[in-house]
């Protein structure tokens, strides 16, 4: 079994206030959970379930009001640690137009691992292989600004990856993206995690792009509901439509059709599976 | 009859500078009361630029818009007005909330409208009804609010101004699937209800195939095609090319047609899937 990278334990987490003597209920409450090496874990919920927050809690830009997060065996609230463990858990955000600081693609990628104090020579290494990766490399010297939105995703994504982080957290990372947009972003992804062997933690609402990870946990007012691969998960359709999500098309359309006394396979999650599946049963 | 049309719109961010983008490239689009228009088209296509100029917030570079037939740009006057006949609903609006409390906020409009104090407490009651927004949630910060229910207050907003063309830019995106359904519903009781030209800028094509009457597709700042969602999604290869996509549920009844099956491929809901393979199964004496 791989290590640990990101620990959560019993944590609870609440947000303060704007008026006096008003608790808010907690974002995040008595949740623990742990996330291994190399993993690709995508977080569903509804909006306000608390997914954003662990996401901040994981690199210490929060930090819980009682119970641990360790990062690679390292507290997030112990100060000394705070720079290796940004190091090691990058941030992606929704808004790519947020995320860029410079005027040309390779000087936004390379503002990360210069604030680090890297030598020139290997800020240019990490600069060009985190484009390769992300299919960005041809539009190096471009103005980001010129990028569509998933180009520009991409780039943002670059960035965290030249800083050589163990982990990548992406919070809706695709939620202002067209369709093409949306599959390069995943296509990147999915390379960063199987290639270079980084550990992806993926926030969304897209069901079909959560299928794509190895695993999934579902939240729900503040707690954790459901931990499993995608088959396990979106098997339980209704529980999932219970708390306001929802399960892919393929899914939904087995499971009218196995009700109807078609012998579907119990587990089908993709477009490929269920195509092949109505064949075999139409070829007899 | 024509509601509102753009004849040879092109509008250029930047004219005079290095900077020079052409945003729109003479676009033309003709809509009829009623109808619920989805534009479509990959991030920078120039979707939201053309709907700016629906209700007159930019001014064309080249070319006119007509609502009923007069342009907008005619006389100050006309376009002070297309600004309440035409709503406007940007994306994120819920960033836009700006009032001490909600029922303020959707007031804001009617307001400046220059209506009395009855008529605009009317208007508020009834768009935050319309919305699901409670009595009791008018007198709340909207920054108490949970995101759905903001997106929510932001809309009632517009629709409180009772425009008669209510337009709305990505109404879903960052909403959860049930926050996505809330919205489209209330979007199509809207339009069924008051008979109002409707126009949805989306990036779900699942949402679009479900719900428009016209679909106009935006590539590269000009309009690649327009008509209705079979003629849309007929041609699949190309949505891709220019940066969309068909929804899943479309995509299996192409593999399984391309396979040799007799199905059709104007399937857009999970519904519509269901009973077409039940049909096949049927005849092929499975069921």
């Amino acid at each position: 079994m791989a290590e640990s990278i990101i620990e959560f334990n019993n944590v609870t987490f609440r947000y303060e206030s704007d008026e006096e003597g008003v608790t808010l209920p907690p974002a995040v409450s008595d949740f623990s959970l742990k996330i291994y090496e190399g993993e690709f874990v995508a977080v569903l919920g509804h909006n306000g379930s608390g997914k954003s927050t662990l996401a901040k809690l994981a690199n210490g830009l929060l930090l819980p009001e009682s119970g641990t997060v360790t990062v690679s065996g390292m507290d997030t609230k112990d100060e000394e640690k705070d720079i290796e463990i940004k190091q090691t858990v990058g941030v992606v955000f929704q808004n790519p137009d947020n995320q860029i600081v410079a005027t040309i693609v390779e000087e936004d990628v390379a503002f990360g691992p210069e604030n680090l104090g890297i030598e020139p020579s290997e800020i240019r290494r990490r600069v060009d292989d985190s484009l390769k990766i992300v299919g960005m490399y041809k539009y190096r010297r471009h103005e980001p600004h010129k990028l569509s939105g998933g180009q520009k995703q991409r780039v943002a994504i670059a960035g965290i990856i030249a800083m050589e982080p163990r982990c990548i957290i992406l919070d809706e990372p695709t939620a202002m993206l067209d369709p093409v947009g949306r599959r390069d972003v995943m296509k990147a992804i999915k390379r960063l995690n199987k290639e270079l062997n980084i550990t992806v933690v993926y926030i969304t609402h897209y069901m079909e792009e959560a299928c794509e990870a190895d695993r999934i946990v579902v939240m729900d007012d503040a707690r954790l509901l459901m931990d499993g691969t995608p088959r396990e998960v979106f098997s339980n359709t209704e529980k999932i439509r219970s708390i306001g999500l929802d399960v892919p098309q393929t899914c939904s359309l087995a499971e009218m059709l196995r009700k109807d006394g078609i012998r579907l396979k119990n587990d089908l999650l993709s477009i490929d599976e269920l195509v092949e599946n109505i064949d075999d049963i139409l070829k007899g | 009859m024509s509601h509102l049309k753009t004849e040879n719109l092109s509008y250029v961010y930047g004219e005079g500078t290095p900077f020079k983008i052409t945003a729109l490239d003479n676009v033309n689009i003709d809509l009829e009361k009623g109808e619920l228009v989805a534009i479509i088209g990959h991030t920078g296509s120039g979707k939201s630029t053309l709907v700016q100029h629906l209700n007159g917030l930019l001014k064309p570079t080249e070319g006119k818009i007509f609502l009923d037939d007069e342009n907008i740009w005619e006389s100050k006057s006309k376009v002070y007005d297309t600004r309440f006949r035409v709503g406007l609903c940007f994306q994120y609006p819920e960033y836009q909330l700006f009032e001490s409390t909600v029922y303020k906020d959707i007031a804001f409009g009617p307001t400046n409208m220059g209506l009395n104090e009855k008529e605009i407490d009317e208007r508020v009651r009834s768009a935050a009804k319309y919305v699901g927004i409670p009595d009791g949630m008018l007198a709340k910060s909207p920054f108490d609010l949970s995101g759905g229910e903001k997106r929510r207050v932001a809309i009632a907003g517009v629709i409180s101004m009772e425009p008669e063309v209510l337009i709305l830019d990505e109404p879903t995106s960052g909403l959860d699937p049930r926050g996505r359904e809330q919205i489209l519903g209330l979007i199509k009781n809207y339009r069924e209800k008051t008979g109002k030209t409707v126009i949805i800028v989306s990036h779900s094509m699942d949402d679009v195939a479900r719900f428009a009457t016209k679909v106009i597709v935006m590539n590269d700042s000009r309009v690649e095609n327009s008509g209705t969602v079979d003629e849309i999604f007929e041609n699949s290869s190309r949505l891709s090319e220019i940066g969309l996509s068909v929804p899943q549920i479309t995509e299996i009844f192409i593999r399984l047609k391309k396979m040799g099956y007799p199905v059709s491929e104007k399937v857009y809901t999970v519904e519509q899937g269901h009973s077409e393979l039940m049909r096949l199964f049927a005849e092929r004496g499975i069921v």
